[in-house]
């Protein structure tokens, strides 16, 4: 606090410094006139020995200041003036460097909270997750419950490994169930060392008891995430002991509240209520071997990944060849698929994430790319405007260096200037952060979205700083330094005549060639994108997207007694034509049901694929969905099995496995082909159709994850009600948990498509507009700065057109090359794009011409503007400015 | 600052020469660029003025302290004094300085070869 103290010292000081300073001229003055002196003489002599007393005055108050810090304050007052006085190039350059910062920062935050953010448990940096992937496809497959339990057996690694099945239920307090009294939940089943493994304490109450989870008698116990606790029971802690329903109408107990904080170990679900894997066996007696399970671990210490890899990778190689062994019953091809799919065990720090992770880790890289090259366009755009601006005061700082003002100090000022242009456009692009940020989680489906913790955090603040730094590195000092270094001259040189110096030009032309490059290449993305969101939507999926509505009940099991209730209540709807169920999911909604088909007698050989994606369905089933019978007949009364053993595949099948031959009459896995179905979508619009196979539903079955479909072309809103109040009429217990129409569903695969289309149109548009305004910029410096070239041109002859046309030239140079450096980028990066495309290469030369045709339409007409206001100098005006 | 300062002065001279000869006795700013004059026999020239952001100088370091008081010729004066960090300040500059000096000397004390 010297510095403030000084600061006061400092008044005090100066008075007494003049007084000092009167009576050292006094006494001088009065021996010169005791030696003989006039005094008038003296006077004038007294003065000449001690110099310029205001010099000596300015001096010594220097030496009191706090020059960095009053400068500062001077320099920020003066910078808010100069802002003022030109408010349109303020609210551009600030506008378009806030849009850049607000865009990196929210795709930041959520690529933060999806892919960054560690689990708020004990010691996260020790997690691991295990994950299994088929050596053909890539594709990821869960675990079952028996590999896991095998792996905790023959692992030696781990503290403790925990399984977990995630899904969405329904909770109802109470013993006795009540028909859609429940309220949806998402809830997950684990095992029994779940809290304990992961080190998540209990806010109240305990955790499940260490029981073994394929024991008959499974412990019925449920444990709440805090803010369930908090949401539902406004944390009334006697909630622990009531009974609640969470499954089918088996009556659960309340028996913990997990720590605060703690939200499951999906980054992109939160978990509002626990309870043992081992009750799956309550229900599905059978069923809990080949339960899939998310597996993740605990390292014990001093173990590394590396070493913890190896050990699982060795336990499920022999999990595998054991498994295969006892599979007698697979071809050759299966078997050796099964034998050569890859384990893994990764860092499980941040939790899991599978679906969103994969469906949207390379689509917000490719985002944090395209953004941080908007960035890029404003900062050298704002870094261009600004070096124009101090070019045009060259005279005035000039002056103020010809006049004893220090380098340093006219730098100190510019970049103060322009270090106030960049914490208004970050307090700008920080208040747009919250709307960027649901833009992009609109894409994502609504719980995760919700789920996802984008409050901002250690690292979102670290990256927010070096941003800021980068940016005043590049918007604020270089300019300044640059425009000073080129003033270093002097007042003479530069500040008059029409030749600029050519270095400066240069510096951009460059800017300007790059800016064009980037929006060309972001421009020609966006294109990319677009096209294959128009490609994917106009592709026939095989069944009819408008007229078809899908409905869900609670927990998906179902017997068939039931779902022959539902269909003809549904039926009864007035408006619906049609209603049918399926099983095993299908029609968008993916499902890992593929099974063994093998053809009876010879096909396919050994060496051929067997398996196919089996889909049973209810009656009415290809009428309701509009999927039309190529041949061969749609399933009638008298099908169902046990009674009757028939199927129908899809075209994909009926090729693959009969190519000409024609499938009918034919039998796979015992079950005789009646007909062939058009190949409908399976998983989501991009993929092909998978090999499938449809069998009607048997009676007396149970079946997991059953839907109902009808076909209607009344809206959802209408329809809502009326389902609701025929599944009741049903007499089905069970809530209904979600209506949607099938076109939903199938955009709702769309999600990444539509995040990379829609967001990369925008940052290409705004990319374009940047690079005119750069361009507008550029063209207008230097249209002002050679004003008495042109008048001089005009003069002597020159037409309005010629004036254009060659400044129009002029400026066509870096827009030509900055676009052949753009294509040459996005052809550079087309390897990376083509796994994003559907329907075109990432090389379509359609797509890259319009890029660079509207890039070169808004590039002349950026640069047409300030030439034709060029081309109207009046020569004289022109000449007489000098 | 260096702008401040007569050009035949090296930096820091002036602050030296005050600071010994106030050791000697504590002066007011007149008396003290008689005594430098007379001390030099008039070989150095120090602008009058230029001693005043010296002093703020020395007294904003702590090597010197203040005091308003009447000269000799009674007048209302500040008086300056050296502080103990001052004598100590002053020990290190001159032995400093001497080493500079010595150096330079023997620099320009070579014979022409």
């Amino acid at each position: 606090m010297t510095g403030l103290r000084d600061l006061f010292r400092r008044r005090a000081e100066l008075g007494e410094l003049k007084a000092e300073i009167r009576a050292h001229l006094d006494e001088k003055i009065a021996s010169l006139v005791a030696a003989g002196m006039p005094r008038a003489e003296a006077e004038r002599a007294a003065r000449r020995a001690f110099g310029n007393i205001t010099n000596v005055e300015q001096a010594a108050r220097d030496v009191w200041r706090m020059p960095r810090a009053e400068d500062l304050v001077a320099d920020v007052g003066f910078a808010f003036r100069f802002l003022r006085r030109s408010p349109t190039f303020a609210a551009v350059a600030a506008s378009s460097l806030a849009l850049g910062i607000g865009a990196n920062l929210a795709v930041f935050t959520v690529i933060n909270a999806l892919l960054l953010r560690p689990l708020p448990v004990d010691h996260p940096g020790a997690l691991v997750v295990f994950s299994r992937e088929d050596a053909d496809t890539g594709r990821t497959n869960s675990l079952t419950f028996r590999e896991y339990a095998d792996l905790r057996v023959r692992t030696s690694s781990f503290v403790g490994l925990v399984a977990h099945a995630g899904g969405d239920g329904s909770l109802q307090v109470g013993a006795t169930l009540v028909p859609n009294a429940g309220e949806r939940i998402r809830g997950a089943r684990v095992s029994s060392n779940f809290f304990d493994v992961l080190g998540v304490g209990m806010a109240v109450g305990r955790g499940f008891l260490p029981v073994d989870d394929s024991s008959a008698d499974p412990e019925r116990s449920v444990v709440l995430s805090y803010d369930f606790w908090q949401r539902r029971f406004g944390g009334d802690a006697s909630v622990v002991g009531r009974p609640v329903i969470v499954f089918r109408d088996v009556p659960f107990t309340v028996v913990g509240v997990a720590a605060r904080g703690f939200r499951g170990i999906e980054a992109d679900e939160r978990t509002d209520a626990w309870w043992p894997l081992g009750t799956v066996k309550i229900m599905f007696a059978d069923r809990l071997a080949g339960w899939n399970v998310s597996v993740m671990g605990r390292l014990k210490p001093g173990v590394t990944l590396a070493q913890a890899r190896a050990d699982a990778q060795v336990a499920h190689a022999a999990i595998v060849v054991d498994e295969a062994a006892a599979s007698p019953n697979w071809n050759d091809a299966r078997r050796r698929r099964f034998v050569s799919q890859r384990f893994n065990v990764s860092s499980g720090r941040t939790g899991i994430a599978e679906s969103l992770r994969t469906q949207f880790t390379q689509p917000l890289y490719a985002l944090m790319v395209s953004v941080a090259a908007v960035l890029l366009i404003a900062c050298s755009n704002v870094g261009a405007l600004l070096l124009a601006r101090t070019a045009a005061r060259r005279r005035e700082l000039a002056v103020r260096l010809a006049l004893g003002s220090g380098r340093a100090r006219i730098v100190q000022q510019l970049v103060t200037e322009n270090a106030l242009l960049i914490a208004i456009a970050t307090m700008g692009g920080v208040a747009l952060v919250p709307l960027a940020q649901r833009t992009i989680l609109s894409y994502a489906p609504a719980a995760a979205a919700a789920a996802l913790d984008t409050a901002p955090d250690v690292r979102t603040l670290a990256f927010a700083v070096a941003m800021a730094l980068t940016m005043a590195l590049v918007v604020a000092l270089l300019p300044a330094i640059r425009s000073t270094r080129a003033l270093e001259g002097g007042l003479s040189a530069g500040t008059r005549g029409s030749g600029g110096t050519p270095r400066r030009s240069r510096t951009h032309q460059w800017l300007l060639g790059s800016q064009v490059a980037l929006s060309v290449a972001l421009l020609v993305v966006a294109g990319l994108f677009v096209r294959t969101l128009q490609n994917l939507r106009g592709v026939d999926a095989g069944f009819d997207r408008k007229t078809v509505v899908l409905v869900t009940l609670n927990s998906g099991a179902a017997t068939t007694a039931i779902a022959r209730r539902v269909v003809p209540a549904l039926e009864t709807i007035p408006g619906v034509q049609s209603a049918t169920f399926y099983a095993n999911l299908g029609l968008l909604g993916g499902g890992s049901a593929m099974s063994d088909c093998v053809i009876d007698g010879s096909l396919p050989g050994a060496s051929a694929e067997v398996t196919c994606a089996m889909m049973q369905v209810g009656p009415r089933f290809f009428e309701t969905t509009s999927t039309s019978i190529v041949a061969g007949r749609a399933f009638r009364t008298g099908d169902e099995p046990p009674a009757a053993q028939v199927a129908i595949i899809n075209e994909t099948m009926a090729q693959q496995y009969f190519g000409r031959t024609s499938p009918l009459g034919q039998r796979i896995q015992g079950k005789l082909v009646v007909g062939v179905a058009r190949d409908t979508k399976y998983t989501n619009l991009r993929e092909p159709a998978p090999r499938m196979m449809y069998t009607p539903v048997g009676a007396g079955w149970v079946v997991a994850d059953v839907r109902f479909a009808l076909h209607s072309t009344r809206t959802i809103a209408e329809l809502t009600g009326p389902i609701k109040r025929a599944v009741v009429d049903a007499g089905v217990t069970q809530p209904v948990t979600a209506i949607e129409s099938l076109g939903a569903i199938a955009n709702a695969t769309l999600a990444r498509e539509r995040l990379l289309a829609e967001l990369a149109s925008w940052f290409g548009l705004l990319a374009l507009v940047l690079a005119c305004i750069g361009l507008y910029g550029t063209m207008s410096f230097e249209v002002a700065r050679r004003t008495n070239e042109i008048g001089t041109r005009l003069a002597l002859g020159a037409t309005r057109a010629q004036i254009i046309g060659g400044l129009m030239i002029e400026c066509g140079t870096p827009v030509a090359f900055g676009a052949a450096g753009g294509i040459a980028a996005t052809l550079a990066v087309s390897p990376l794009l083509a796994r994003f495309l559907f329907g075109l290469d990432a090389t379509d030369p359609t797509t890259i011409a319009t890029a660079v045709l509207v890039l070169g339409l808004a590039a002349a007409a950026a640069a047409f503007l300030p030439a034709r206001r060029a081309s109207g100098t009046d020569p004289l005006i022109a000449l007489r400015a000098e | 600052m260096s702008r401040s300062e007569p050009r035949d002065l090296f930096p820091g001279a002036l602050e030296m020469m005050v600071l010994r000869i106030l050791q000697r006795e504590p002066l007011h700013g007149y008396a003290l660029v008689q005594r430098i004059q007379q001390a030099s026999n008039d070989l150095l020239r120090v602008e009058e003025g230029s001693l005043y952001p010296a002093l703020q100088r020395l007294l904003k370091a702590g090597l010197l302290r203040a005091e308003w008081g009447l000269s000799s010729t009674n007048r209302r004066v500040r008086t300056y004094y050296l502080t103990p960090s001052g004598r100590k300040h002053l020990a290190t500059e001159v032995s400093r300085f001497a080493q500079m000096l010595k150096g330079v000397s023997q620099v320009l004390a070579l014979r022409d070869a």
